[in-house]
């Protein structure tokens, strides 16, 4: 009898053993997180999937952030883990992002950049360097106003304040105030959109380069090329078609008389596969027609674009092959390229956040021989006093080009950030390394220090004062979007 | 005695027959189920999300994202409402591409899917179509429980190397195949990311999940909850799906 009952506990332990094994809910991770974790995320799975309370507010959002509107659920399965849902919106809701509350909205960023900058460093005689020093102020914001009093309207304008705040003979007060967009927004049967004023108009796709990029009013700088382009006064006409885009712009100058100053600039997008495709042109009378094509993909982890151009004669006045006069090209093709790439890899840990990017650019309405553009030369200083030829069209005078950046961002998640820019003019061989390091371990305070070596003979592109080094030390303050 | 040993055998088969109560191929079916569910096939979907990341470097941060999805045109968009300084920047996605739009320098990107979604610990696919039945093969599956919930627990392994993670391991209802839990495994088995999904919505017969939590299973303390809201299955106009939509709603 007592074996009898021996062996039924015996049963009865192994049925609990092997009850608990097939449902394995012996694993230890449901305890990982207890109570005693302090974040205010619970990830405690007892709690979240336990067997005696329904599924509970998992974060007091309220507490931290304010209040939130709830939206209107119902149980329908009495476990509460599913809940469903009744379709609340009353809102046409390709609308919900057009419209605001108050009808008008403001917003922009606030800057108080500092640098100071040790400049003629001579590598090969450091001692006999003769240094001078430069401290810079850079206070400003931008401010926009976004109005849209219905979805189908909007007024935008968005103006850059810098200082010195005051007005000088050499510094007006358009220096200080600038209108760097003012356009509207209207659309006719939500199939066509149109946008009026003056906008930025991004039709390339470099990153250092861009000779695509037909309609900015101004070049990337290769040194901070997210930087906000000026974009010309146009009326933007676009037809979205699933996934492609075609656009019209008509291009107003800022200045006009009579309406051959008008130029017109059709554009499509096309979208094939992972690949993006674009094709344009420009055209204004009595000007040089021009075309352009965009190409962006993906291979494998790394992306990939470029750009072509081509146009039928030049608008610059060229330095003729005598040195000392000038020439125009009504008649001769121009072409100009670019491929680049870009690439970003971080480990799990994101102690190496690493970046990459490079291009090449073939310019065809640069100089093969860049002796004829050495801003050093009596004949070019000659020709610039004569005003026979302005200084933007002393801009890449360069056949061939190259630009690499790489950046390590929190290197082994720390504040420190690692990043180095290396820039060349392969035809005059001139060019800029700039290594340099960040610290933004304070909020709201960014500090970073630079070395600079423009390297190639004086008075090329990057080298106007001949091979030198300079190192900067920036200090960014209280710098933030509102 | 021999009785005991033969009740007692009889008694471990079905006590461990539990362990493997589906088949794999029945198990394969499952995740073709979740992807059926979770999909908003036939319909549009909107919603509003709500990020809570916690880092313990950088603290605690909010954001929120609109989110528009048309699964059967392999397309969606994530547009940033908050906070102010990530306000415009947004994810469009339209079959093979997917791009970030930075409002600050007005341009479009290539980016991936396997990419942290802005910055928090989800990441970009978490929020597209599910493709689990596409993606994945179960190796394992298994009974088990899940707090109140009897689930079935699956070992996955991927099918192609356009996945996130190479391995994955899912907790799912027996009763509905709501996913309540995975584990990410990086390709050499490490266990990258932990996520809960305590809560779902029914929206027009398919299944949400309404709060998410992802936890970095490799940073202690770093992790990401999201909570979704004013959910739609209302039909959305195609211009939604556009550069040119991202470009209107962006300052």
């Amino acid at each position: 009898m007592n074996f009898k009952k021996l062996n039924i506990g015996f049963i009865i332990l192994l049925l609990i053993i092997g009850s608990v094994f097939s449902q394995g809910i012996a694993s230890p991770d449901e305890d990982l997180f207890g109570s005693e974790d302090p974040s205010l995320i619970n990830t405690d799975e007892n709690s979240l999937f336990g067997s005696d309370e329904s599924i509970e507010t998992i974060l007091d959002e309220d507490a931290v952030f304010g209040s939130e509107d709830s939206e209107e659920i119902s149980p329908v399965e009495s476990d509460n883990l599913v809940q469903e849902v009744t379709d609340n919106q009353m809102n046409d809701l390709g609308s919900v992002l057009l419209t605001s509350d108050s009808g008008v909205d403001f917003g922009g960023n606030f800057f108080f950049d500092t640098s100071s900058t040790w400049t003629g460093f001579d590598l090969e005689d450091l001692a006999g360097s003769s240094i001078t020093d430069n401290l810079s102020l850079d206070l400003g914001a931008t401010v926009f106003l976004d109005a849209r009093p219905d979805e189908d309207t909007r007024v935008f304008v968005k103006t850059e304040i810098t200082s010195p705040f005051y007005t000088t003979t050499e510094r007006k007060f358009e220096d200080i105030v600038t209108i760097t967009e003012l356009f509207a927004d209207f659309n006719w049967n939500k199939q066509v959109f149109f946008r009026a004023g003056k906008q930025t108009v991004n039709w390339g796709v470099g990153y250092f380069f861009s000779p695509a990029d037909l309609l900015s009013l101004s070049r990337i700088d290769p040194e901070n090329p997210d930087a906000d382009l000026d974009g010309p006064i146009a009326l933007k006409v676009n037809y979205p078609s699933k996934l492609n885009n075609y656009y019209f712009y008509t291009v107003f100058p800022a200045e006009i008389s009579c309406y051959s100053d008008i130029a017109i600039a059709p554009l499509a997008e096309f979208v094939v596969g992972n690949t993006e495709v674009s094709l344009g042109a420009y055209y204004q009378y009595d000007h040089a027609p021009s075309a352009m094509t965009a190409i962006t993909t993906v291979l494998g982890d790394v992306s990939v674009y470029g750009e072509g151009y081509a146009s039928y004669g030049s608008d610059k006045t060229f330095v003729a092959d005598n040195g000392f006069s000038t020439v125009t090209y009504n008649d001769t093709l121009f072409y100009k390229a670019t491929v680049g790439a870009s690439y970003s890899w971080s480990d799990d840990l994101s102690n190496y956040n690493l970046s990459f990017s490079g291009q090449y650019y073939y310019n065809g309405e640069g100089y093969s021989n860049p002796d004829l553009v050495n801003m050093t030369s009596p004949e070019i200083m000659s020709l610039l006093t004569s005003e026979s030829i302005s200084t933007s069209d002393l801009v890449e005078t360069g056949r061939h080009y190259g630009a690499v950046s790489a950046g390590w961002r929190e290197m082994w998640g720390s504040d420190l950030s690692l990043s180095i820019f290396y820039i060349e003019n392969f035809s005059s061989f001139s060019g800029m390394i700039k290594p340099s390091i960040s610290w933004n371990g304070l909020d709201n305070i960014d500090i970073s220090l630079s070395v600079s070596r423009m390297f190639g003979d004086p008075g090329e592109e990057y080298s106007m004062s001949g091979s030198i080094s300079s190192i900067s030390l920036g200090v960014s303050i209280g710098g933030t979007s509102f | 005695m021999k009785k005991y040993i033969i009740i007692l055998m009889i008694l471990l088969i079905v006590g461990l027959s539990s362990v493997s109560a589906i088949s794999l191929d029945e198990a394969d079916k499952i995740l073709g189920t979740i992807d059926t569910s979770r999909n908003f096939t036939g319909t549009d979907f909107s919603a509003v999300m709500t990020m809570i990341s916690e880092d313990p470097e950088t603290g605690i941060e909010k954001k929120k994202v609109q989110q528009f999805r048309r699964d059967d045109e392999e397309m969606f968009l994530m547009l940033f409402i908050e906070p102010a300084v990530e306000k415009g920047q947004g994810y469009l996605n339209i079959g093979e591409n997917l791009w970030f739009y930075d409002p600050q320098s007005r341009k479009f990107n290539h980016t991936s899917m396997k990419e942290s979604f802005g910055g928090t610990d989800a990441k970009n696919s978490d929020f597209g179509a599910s493709s689990l039945g596409d993606d994945y093969k179960v190796n394992t599956v298994k009974e088990g429980k899940l707090g109140k919930y009897n689930v079935y627990i699956m070992d996955l392994e991927e099918k192609n190397s356009e996945v996130t993670y190479p391995a994955v391991k899912i907790w799912v209802t027996r009763s509905s195949n709501l996913i309540l839990k995975s584990e990410d495994y990086s390709a050499t088995g490490r266990l990258m990311r932990t996520s809960l999904f305590p809560s779902y919505a029914k929206v027009a017969d398919k299944y949400l999940a309404t709060k998410m939590i992802f936890v970095d299973e490799l940073i202690d303390g770093k992790k990401t909850q999201i909570s979704i809201t004013d959910i739609s299955s209302k039909d959305l106009p195609d211009s939604i799906f556009t550069k040119s939509y991202v470009e209107r709603v962006n300052h």
